[in-house]
């Protein structure tokens, strides 16, 4: 087995200077390596640190120390901890993808639109990703009615579905979720479900944060819980 | 011109611009008490100071920084409209990247703004002859580069108003009469005019009308995606910048003082003032 992405001794912490120069810890030390092809969650309190972590990796945190070590397609070995911007635009562009917590909307862009967009950066041409974006559009259940209107007025569920369809329609080598299934219903999760079977058949390797256990147990791997500030490895059940 | 795009278009380095004749006590700007641009000896105000970025083809990078922290004068200096105290710029394909832009004679520096660079000011009326029709604003462009046939600058302006949605019927009157966000659209097509690989933009959307100025961001946003244009936007306005840049510079009293991805800022800014600016966004 090969490795993905290697965390080592990772920390972040915050220094909040309106706050009379307060640090507050992200994450502290941690550890631990993903396998290519793998698909690995991520559990822990609210507040624990696996939001941070997710986000040192995709580098909206630039880490305060410790290496994150991810082999590249393009460039090898690198350490997205300390890769220079550019590097990393080309990482997020080529090869991680993230869907976030918090949803993304463009203003004034479409749903349809917005799933596009993501092919058109890759270089993909017009035709074939108005075709792909509305295949995934459909995968995810977003009814056809709303895929020329604008996501600001989509309920949660939507907009998730339509962040995860443009996030998956790339097939990014490491795929970064944060909580995809907060705030889906049963029918919905098992669409995610179902992509997510498809995104490990084609190669894609995962670290995910799941509230929903369960359905954390149908997808991943192999768990890592966050406790007390450590990244231990849970035991197979 | 073809270029290597691992290779920055344009780099600047320590690019400084100061107003007034300096002294001892500010000759160097290290010098300068932190938190102030201004030399209290003398008066002399370091609006640039010691400011170094890249950019690459088809990026768009933010500069973002209260009024008066010396954002306009420094693409003023790049676009020769302020000379500049201090620091080098080089252009890819100028000169394969081998000259400093602000040494070359006032004819290289011409030739540079009509063919390399193009820029788009906060006030129209600095950027367009109000008095001109639209259509003659683009032909003045043209013709600086050394298009003369008339039937190809009326294509050209046609093509260009066309692309900025100003209706091509309105060729022939001058932007004094149209609104605001229309003369910020002349002027993009103004600029865009010879096919600049470098597109500077001086808070184009400041103190237009909500729904005008969400316009005008997504014709930038459409110029980006379908020309490539390498693009340096300047704001004070976080929103704006959160929209438009992939890379962004914090700038404060004439320093850069933070640089990074834009999400990076946003979200884990690091610097006093990045963090009182993130947190006043709406
Ligand atoms: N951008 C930030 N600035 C300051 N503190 C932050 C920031 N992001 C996270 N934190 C703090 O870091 C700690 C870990 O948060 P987070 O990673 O979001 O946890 P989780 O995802 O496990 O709920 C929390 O105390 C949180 O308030
Ligand atoms: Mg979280
Ligand atoms: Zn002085």
């Amino acid at each position: 087995m090969t490795a993905l992405i290697q965390v080592d001794q990772l920390d972040k912490t915050f220094l909040m200077h309106q706050f009379g120069e307060k640090r507050i810890t992200g994450c502290r030390d941690i550890s631990f390596t993903v396998n290519k092809g793998e698909f690995i969650g991520i559990t822990g309190q609210s507040g624990s640190g696996k939001s941070t972590i997710i986000k040192c990796i995709y580098r909206t945190y630039l880490p305060t120390g410790g290496l994150i070590r991810y082999s590249s397609d393009h460039y090898g070995l690198v350490n997205l901890a300390e890769a220079p911007d550019r590097t990393i635009l080309t990482l997020r562009k080529e090869e991680i993808g993230y869907v976030s917590q918090f949803l993304s909307i463009m203003p004034r862009m479409t749903a349809l639109e917005f799933v596009m967009e993501s092919l058109l950066e890759m270089g993909e041409n017009g035709l074939t990703a108005r075709k792909r974006a509305k295949e995934m559009l459909a995968h995810f259940n977003l009814r056809e009615e709303l895929w020329d209107t604008y996501p600001k007025t989509f309920s949660g569920g939507e907009k998730l579905r339509l962040n995860l369809a443009r996030a998956m329609v790339r097939r990014s080598r490491l795929l970064l979720l944060d909580e995809p299934t907060a705030s889906l219903d049963q029918a919905s999760k098992e669409t995610v479900k179902e992509r997510i079977h498809e995104l490990k058949a084609a190669g894609t390797t995962l670290i995910g944060i799941f509230h929903d256990l369960d359905f954390m147990e149908s997808v991943v791997d192999r768990t890592y819980k966050l406790q007390d500030g450590l990244m231990k490895e849970a035991q197979k059940k | 011109m073809i270029h290597d795009e691992s290779r920055p278009l344009l780099s600047v380095r320590h690019l400084t611009k100061r107003f007034g004749k300096g002294c001892v006590a500010c000759s160097h700007p290290e010098q300068l008490p932190e938190g102030n641009n201004h030399c209290p000896h003398c008066g002399t105000v370091w609006a640039v100071n010691d400011i170094s970025f890249d950019l690459y083809e088809g990026e768009i990078l933010g500069i973002v920084g209260e009024s008066g922290s010396g954002k306009s004068s420094l693409v003023q200096c790049l676009y020769f409209d302020n000379t500049v105290t201090d620091g080098s710029a080089t252009i890819a394909t100028y000169q394969d990247g081998t000259a400093n832009i602000f040494r070359e004679s006032s004819q290289q520096k011409r030739y540079i703004r009509n063919h390399l660079m193009g820029m788009v000011y906060q006030n129209p009326w600095i950027g367009l002859r109000m008095q001109f029709s639209s259509g003659g604003n683009i032909a003045e462009k043209l013709i600086a580069a050394g298009t003369f046939n008339v039937h190809e600058i009326r294509a050209r302006a046609k093509e260009l108003l066309n692309h900025v949605e100003i209706p091509v019927t309105r060729m022939d009157e001058a932007p004094l009469h149209f609104s605001g966000g229309m003369q910020q659209r002349v002027q993009i097509s103004k600029a865009l005019a010879n096919h600049p690989p470098i597109l500077l933009l001086d808070e184009v959307t400041t103190g237009l009308d909500l729904s005008v100025q969400a316009r005008v961001l997504d014709l930038i946003r459409r110029i980006q995606r379908e020309s490539r244009t390498a693009m340096i936007v300047v704001s004070h306005d976080l929103g704006v910048i959160r929209m438009l840049c992939d890379r962004t510079m914090v700038m404060k009293e004439g320093r850069c003082i933070e640089a990074g991805l834009t999400d990076q800022i946003l979200e884990d800014p690091h610097h006093a003032y990045t963090q009182l600016l993130v947190h006043s966004l709406l």
